[in-house]
């Protein structure tokens, strides 16, 4: 599902929990929930994060124990906590994310080659726009866990580059095999 | 519970557009244990995801089924092209959503015949679940594969394919249906003789049967009242419409007589007020969506509406919630529906006039008149709403000049009215060619040509460019193969295989839809397609004439001659008998709620 999907799904969710979400104001009202970076189609995730602003108190445990019969299968909420109207917003809140990536077996030289390189050298492509990033600005860590699979940390930074590419920029990987790779979001770290 | 994905599923579904049209898992689905069920029914509709999940018949018939301990149905859409080949590529067969169990694996296979222009669909869907086509090359390795819905009426075009078709309503047949299939998998009968037991059951036509060669009647729920609904509606991962859709009524008896829905469908039989209320307040709550939608074919006609939009308004709570009903009869349109009716800002208001005379909206028995419409149109635009959309037909019989003058003055004039109330109104107009439908009073008219209907478009779009005003118009090719399939015979069926062979997907799609396919086959086959939209003589038989399955052919007739002669036919439920032959009084009656 892609984020709108997922949004959506999550909308109803507590709708039909009976929490009584914000609206904007304007021509075309819509609830005040937010997620941050969107997840790509394809990439699992256990860590996601969605703002919602409601206009009633909220009973945590309960999201958290019946939202799971109006959640499609593979959605689950974990934890529910209460912000500050001051938060910032989770795009600006999250300053790295954890990445698990299931690639090709031999990838042991690779990962020891960008490790131990000072710059890493990768062609950014937005419609007309090309622009030379280095990928070591963007991969605080990258590292075997199991055979064929790596942990990758990705810095929160602007350009803001998506993780097929970091993946495909490191073991240089074609777009085919990119979209067999098992990409699985596992953590974020906040600022501060 | 919902099954893990299978491993050669999940690994292409990367390579395909929407994957989530594959995955099934959506709130509301009902995986049931395979091999616990003694019936395992697959319901297709043979379009996309997004599209079919919005078609309620699929969900009534899908909720009967698993309401029964021991059988289950599952669902499967046409896959998309990148789909399609990629299962053909891998040699892989279409699955379903709930367990990705082969669609051959099924005992039943119950597919949509929702709209001409998905035959091909069909025909995708049988290939890909490495079905044969013809009912004549299945064997017992394979499932019964039935049709049911709205062109079943007339099924012919496409009854090669099917083992058995179901004409009339579907919530009492499929259960005798799969009693069938339950009690011949225990008695290990051979797929002629489970086809011999489907033959018997009224409202089910097999084309293979000596039986029931072109006699058949029709299936009807007596009281929809009493029909099970489903409270808790799969809600899609993306859908056309996200909305809790509620059907008041089955059936119209307006009489308009280009219309084939408001003759396949009767008696009226509506559900009662505090009913539609419940069903649509249980499945806003389930299933957490904003807007729910009240589907009958004469919304206005159904007394209790104003209350019940009231009641589920009022039951929301501090929740909002928006009603979206069908096009509405200008007569029938009251300040208050149009207050309860989604958001005045956003979106737009739809009408149906049909025609630009009130002497063409005689001939079809539309009935209202031009003040009726300027009435509504002046409520609407003064309620807030901003746009709003008239629906017009082209070529219906009788058409003159003034007839598509008269769609031009009429919208001109909703433009004026909107002006008075706002700066910037929009007023779309929107006109689709008429289509002569079985089981009908037309069903002996001419469809006007591709060349004609190309003709009168051009007229509209040149009279109605002006700010203000939009034209949409229906693709002339694809209502010209609507009307070939609409009026035609079992020699379609191979038209409709090379067609398949040649690449013909998603005829319903604009962009998709390649007349050249059709062309191709027609001239190698040597058919004259446009002979199938030429006026039929009074004599004529039709491939649909020995079902009973509608009003009698008498009746047809004198409506036919009445609309020659302008004159109007009443609503039966609030009038006399019109005699169309439906109602035997018992079973079958008019069922109006109060």
């Amino acid at each position: 599902m892609g984020s709108i999907e997922t949004l959506d799904a999550i909308r109803r969710a507590f709708r039909a929990l009976g929490l009584k979400l914000k609206y904007s104001e304007g021509y075309h009202p819509r609830p005040k929930i937010s997620s941050g970076a969107a997840l790509p189609v394809g990439i699992e995730s256990e860590c996601e994060f969605v703002d919602i602003e409601t206009v009633m108190a909220i009973e945590k445990e309960k999201i958290v124990n019946d939202s799971q019969s109006y959640l499609p299968f593979g959605m689950k909420v974990v934890s529910v906590e209460e912000l500050l109207p001051s938060a910032k917003s989770i795009e600006d809140s999250i300053s790295l994310v954890k990445y698990e990536v299931g690639v090709k077996d031999d990838i042991g030289v690779l990962v020891d080659r960008f490790n131990c390189a000072e710059k890493w050298l990768f062609t950014r492509r937005r419609k007309d726009k090309e622009e030379i990033v280095d990928l070591k600005y963007y991969v605080s860590h990258l590292a075997i866990l199991d055979c064929g699979v790596v942990g990758v940390s990705v810095q929160n930074r602007k350009p803001i580059l998506r993780i097929v590419e970091i993946v495909g920029g490191i073991f240089s990987l074609s777009d085919e095999m990119l979209r067999c790779a098992h990409i699985k979001k596992v953590g974020v770290e906040f600022v501060g | 519970m919902q099954s893990p994905m299978r491993r050669e599923i999940r690994e292409i579904l990367p390579f395909v557009e929407k994957p989530f049209r594959y995955i099934g898992g959506e709130v509301g689905s009902r995986p049931k244990n395979w091999s616990e069920c003694d019936v395992r029914v697959c319901f297709a509709f043979p379009e996309v995801y997004e599209i079919g999940m919005s078609h309620l018949g699929l969900s009534i018939l899908y909720n009967i089924i698993n309401d029964q301990p021991k059988m289950l149905a599952e669902r499967v859409f046409a896959p998309w092209m990148d789909m399609e080949k990629i299962l053909v590529e891998k040699d892989l067969s279409l699955f379903s959503l709930e367990s990705q169990k082969f669609v051959g694996d099924f005992d039943v296979l119950g597919i949509s015949l929702a709209y001409e222009l998905t035959y091909t669909n069909i025909l995708t869907i049988l290939k890909c679940s490495k079905i044969p086509i013809y009912t004549k090359e299945r064997d017992e390795r394979h499932p019964i594969v039935i049709a049911g819905g709205p062109c079943a009426f007339n099924p012919m075009p496409v009854a090669p394919f099917f083992d058995a078709v179901v004409i009339g309503d579907g919530e009492e047949v499929i259960l005798q249906i799969a009693n069938i299939i339950r009690d011949a998998k225990k008695d290990k009968l051979k797929r002629s003789e489970i086809l011999d037991e489907l033959s018997h059951i009224k409202g089910i036509y097999v084309p293979t049967s000596s039986r029931s060669t072109i006699h058949c009647s029709r299936s009807t729920v007596s009281n929809l009242e009493s029909q099970p609904f489903p409270t808790f509606p799969i809600v899609p991962h993306a859908a056309t419409h996200e909305r809790v859709a509620v059907e008041v009524s089955r059936g119209c008896a307006k009489g308009c007589r280009f219309c084939q829905a408001g003759y396949i469908y009767r008696p009226v039989r509506q559900r009662t007020g505090k009913t539609v209320t419940e069903l649509a307040c249980v499945g806003l709550n389930n299933t957490g969506c904003e807007e729910f939608s009240f589907l009958s074919l004469s919304i206005g006609d159904w007394q209790p509406l104003e209350n019940a939009l009231s009641s589920v308004h009022e039951r929301s709570g501090e929740m909002p919630v928006n009603a979206s009903l069908p096009s509405l009869r200008a007569e029938s349109l009251t300040q208050n529906m149009i207050d309860r009716l989604g958001n005045a800002r956003s979106g737009s208001f739809t009408i149906a006039p049909e025609a630009g005379t009130e002497r063409m909206r005689r001939f079809i028995n539309k009935g209202n008149t031009d003040e009726d419409l300027y009435s509504s149109v002046e409520k609407i635009f003064k309620s807030g709403w901003h746009a709003i959309k008239l629906y017009f037909m082209i070529g219906l019989p009788s058409e003159t000049v003034s007839d598509i003058d008269g769609i031009i003055e009429i919208s001109n004039k909703c433009l004026e009215i909107g002006r008075k109330y706002h700066r910037r109104p929009d007023v779309t107009v929107s006109t689709s060619t008429f289509v002569s439908k079985s089981h009908t009073p037309f069903q002996w008219a001419r469809q006007i040509s591709i060349e004609e209907t190309l003709r009168i478009q051009s007229d509209l779009k040149k009279r109605l460019r002006r700010p203000g005003l939009y034209y949409k118009w229906h693709n002339a090719e694809m209502s010209f193969l609507e009307g070939v399939f609409s009026r035609g015979g079992s020699e379609l069926a191979c038209v409709i295989e090379q067609a398949h062979q040649l690449g013909a997907r998603f005829d319903g799609w604009e962009e998709h839809f390649n007349m050249s396919y059709w062309n191709n086959v027609f001239n190698n086959l040597e058919i004259v397609a446009a002979k199938y939209l030429e006026a039929r003589d009074i004599n004529f038989i039709f491939p649909w004439d020995g079902f009973s399955v509608g009003p009698s052919r008498d009746f047809l007739l004198r409506e036919l001659e009445k609309a020659h002669a302008l004159l109007p036919t009443e609503d039966c439920t609030t009038g006399d008998c019109t005699g169309c032959g439906v109602c035997d009084f018992k079973g079958v009656k008019n069922v109006i709620a109060l």
